[in-house]
């Protein structure tokens, strides 16, 4: 076992996002400064202090009072994040993350590599971090505290230096032990100040006179006893905001952050293996409003770039009522991602092909209506206009087998049948004259009658089909209704 | 220097020999259109497998049927879309005829601009291997109309772009254009212009002949009244047509059933079989 420890000592500021700020800001709880930045820290302002005296020190001073949720988000992020290294993740509150890594070693093949890939990351969002690294969870939740490199305890192949890593657990101060404040106090007392001075003592008479507790954390320290804690499990929806401070204006602004919390939703879904089948956006505008508009989905596979421009192409028709001030996705459908195994002819086009018809589909339903995109599908009936229906496109596969069998089952009875290939649907009255028929021109019956004879169980329909030529040379289907004897064009041999 | 400008023009590409581009078009896999007669008279030997084609004419003369066996080779490929046709595709059909249900897609967007969008973004998605599109209005400008043939060349998709056939003077920049019109039980086809050489060729494509033929015995036929019987003697031509008139019922199946109806023909009243 091997746990790498992530310890974020400035999570209260981070959380609040106020770490760019240049501005002396301290974060206050209960009348007690909690935590302060950098130029506080140069005015003298200590975490400790009470709030009177920190603004005695710098009157310039801006207080925040300490968002206990908000760095309970943003653990549970850093450990999604993290989420994509290791399996085995526990969240530690108040501002540490534990990491199992000897199962992802052969994953990133070399320790250093990742432990760069951590402190790059981390870097990049300028966020300090301390590393701890150890066997047990407990160890390098300690040994974090003292940010010792890596480097030291553990070589590229994920082998602890047992020497130093017990030289530097020796040396641990006892205030981070997970002990009574009292406890603390008696030992301190005693004059052991380092790990090594408690660990030499012998455990039942540390056991008789301090408690189960320390001969526990100490076993636990060792790997012991078993140290189970409970694991993190990425949330079951996904669920991102942004915030703008001042709030935007204009939709070409809001490209960006849409294009961010995307990202940050790929993440989420390579994470989970699935595919989201909504994106549920909510603008909150500066005067307090909201304005919810959602978008369906039908694809395949997620691609943001294209997923971006279907999202400004949702945008266009929507008006922004203000000043956006927090840009928030939600997703809660969710499918597995198909496990498609890539074939070496054909198929492997074709799942292409239908992926890019499934992303056309989506940009012209999302134009034009999903009521004005349709597919065929045939029914059983017996008039023309009910034996097929057109239903709602979308883009289901249907199993091949299952396409043959309706193709073989329409065949047979379709092909001593003439059907028109157009259809006019409702039917289009002919005027009837004494000269014959007329519908934008003489029609002259050439074949006739097939009765269409149902639906009595409905409303009965008499039909007698004729073909007919249109004076322009169009063969016509043409009806007579013979309950109500009228005329009617009901298609064209196109 | 009369042969520097010429080959300047040739290298500038605002002339080309047409023989060149038979040989290029008919090297590359072309589509059989189904019809020997017809492709012979293409220059190509078949349909393009991309861009525009033009189609101009009347509905219901057969300008689906035509081009039915190439569709269906389409349809084995990649899915095909019908944008804003004038009346609805008959599934059952089409379905009979080999064009499968679940391969086609219906779109019809209401206004002209949406109708543009639509049909250049089916086009150059690349995953339908045929469009046949209408548009609002027919009378598309020249930009417009090299917009959709470019989009089509992108997408390596036949777009079969139906026109009036009042447009057939109009330039249009689609590579191919035929004008189709009804002849005797035939479709009339009329290539307005074509790759690769010369157009002009004139064919008829005769339909299927049971469209015309008559399904049972003029014996059995509905009513029609002495009137409309003489006005047929006299025109032997129109042994085929038959005027039907309002008061007088129809076929007969039901005559055999309902003996009210009475069967005349030629002046004479005729006992129901």
């Amino acid at each position: 076992m091997l746990w790498l420890c992530l310890r974020l000592p400035a999570l209260p500021l981070d959380a609040l996002g106020a770490k760019s700020s240049a501005g002396i800001l301290a974060l206050r709880h209960n009348n007690i400064i909690v935590m302060a930045n950098d130029a506080a820290q140069q005015t003298g302002i200590a975490a400790g202090m009470s709030v009177s005296s920190a603004m005695s020190l710098c009157s310039t001073l801006e207080l925040r009072p300490r968002d206990l949720q908000a760095e309970q988000q943003y653990l549970e992020n850093i450990a999604l994040w993290a989420y994509r290294f290791s399996g085995d993740i526990c969240l530690c509150p108040p501002n540490a993350v534990l990491l199992e890594l000897s199962a992802s070693l052969r994953l990133f093949k070399n320790l250093a590599r990742l432990y760069r890939k951590f402190i790059s990351a981390f870097r990049r969002r300028g966020l300090s971090v301390q590393l701890g690294i150890a066997h047990t969870p407990l160890a390098a939740e300690l040994l974090s505290h003292q940010n010792i490199s890596p480097a030291k305890l553990v070589n590229a192949a994920g082998q602890l230096h047992h020497d130093e890593l017990h030289n530097a657990l020796q040396a641990l101060p006892i205030d981070l032990l997970p002990l009574a404040l009292k406890t603390l106090n008696t030992l301190r007392e005693m004059g052991m100040h380092t790990l090594g001075n408690i660990q030499d003592l012998p455990r039942a008479e540390l056991e008789r006179r301090f408690g189960k507790d320390i001969t526990t954390a100490l076993a636990k320290l060792q790997g012991e006893q078993a140290d189970i804690r409970p694991k993190f499990a990425p949330p079951d929806t996904f669920n991102s905001q942004r915030h703008f401070d001042g709030g935007l204006h204009s939709k070409q602004q809001l490209r960006f952050p849409i294009s961010a919390l995307l990202s940050e939703l790929e993440h989420y879904l390579r994470l989970r293996q699935c595919l989201n089948r909504d994106l549920q956006w909510e603008f909150h505008y500066l005067d307090g409003s909201k304005e919810a508009w959602s978008l369906d989905l039908s694809q395949r596979h997620f691609d943001r770039r294209s997923l971006i421009e279907l999202v400004m192409l949702r945008l266009e028709p929507l008006s922004l009522q203000g000043a956006v001030e927090t840009l928030s996705l939600r997703c809660e459908q969710f499918i597995g991602n198909e496990q498609h195994c890539e074939q070496l002819f054909d198929a492997a086009n074709s799942n292409k092909q239908q992926e890019k018809a499934a992303q056309v589909l989506d940009k012209l339903k999302l134009r034009l209506g999903s009521q004005r995109c349709h597919q065929f599908t045939l029914q059983d009936a017996h008039l023309p206009e009910l034996n097929w229906v057109l239903r709602d496109a979308h883009t289901a596969t249907q199993t091949p087998s299952h396409n043959k069998l309706q193709a073989q089952a329409t065949a047979p009875n379709a092909t001593n049948l003439l059907r028109p290939n157009w259809l006019c649907h409702p039917p289009e009255a002919i005027r009837e004259t004494a000269e014959g028929l007329f519908w934008q021109g003489e029609l002259h019956l050439l074949q006739g009658p097939e009765r269409f004879d149902g639906q009595w169980w409905l409303q009965r329909q008499t039909r007698d089909y004729y073909i007919a030529r249109h004076q322009h040379g169009a063969l016509c289907w043409v009806f007579k209704d013979c309950l109500n004897r009228r005329w009617y064009l009901h298609g064209f041999f196109g | 220097m009369k042969n520097h400008s010429l080959n300047q023009l040739l290298d500038e590409r605002k002339l080309w020999r047409g023989q060149q581009l038979r040989r290029s078009a008919a090297a590359s896999d072309r589509l059989s259109t189904g019809f020997s007669a017809l492709d012979n008279a293409l220059h190509t030997g078949g349909w393009p497998r991309s861009g525009s084609t033009e189609l101009l004419g009347e509905y219901g003369i057969g300008e689906l049927w035509f081009l039915l066996p190439a569709l269906r080779e389409h349809l084995a490929d990649r899915p095909m879309a019908w944008l804003n046709p004038p009346y609805l595709p008959h599934a059952p059909a089409l379905a009979a005829q080999g064009l499968a249900v679940d391969k086609q897609l219906l779109v019809r967007p209401k206004t002209l601009a949406d109708q543009l969008w639509a049909a250049e973004e089916l086009l150059r998605s690349g995953a339908y291997s045929a469009v046949l599109s209408w548009f609002n209005e027919p009378n598309l400008n020249d930009r417009q109309l090299r917009r959709l043939h470019i989009a089509a060349l992108e997408g390596l998709c036949w777009h079969l772009h139906f026109r009036p056939a009042s447009l057939a003077q109009q330039i249009s920049p689609a590579p191919l254009r035929l004008n189709l019109c009804a002849a005797q039980q035939a479709l009339q086809i009329n290539i307005i212009k074509q790759q690769g050489g010369h157009a002009g060729q004139q064919l008829q494509l005769a339909r299927p002949a049971a469209l015309y033929l008559q399904q049972s015995a003029a014996v059995t036929w509905p009513v029609y009244n002495s009137v409309s019987a003489a006005k047929a003697q006299t025109q032997p031509q129109a042994l085929r047509k038959i005027n039907l008139l309002a008061n007088t019922a129809i076929f007969a199946k039901a005559t055999q059933q309902d003996s009210t109806v009475r069967v005349s023909k030629t002046g004479s009243n005729k006992p129901p079989h």
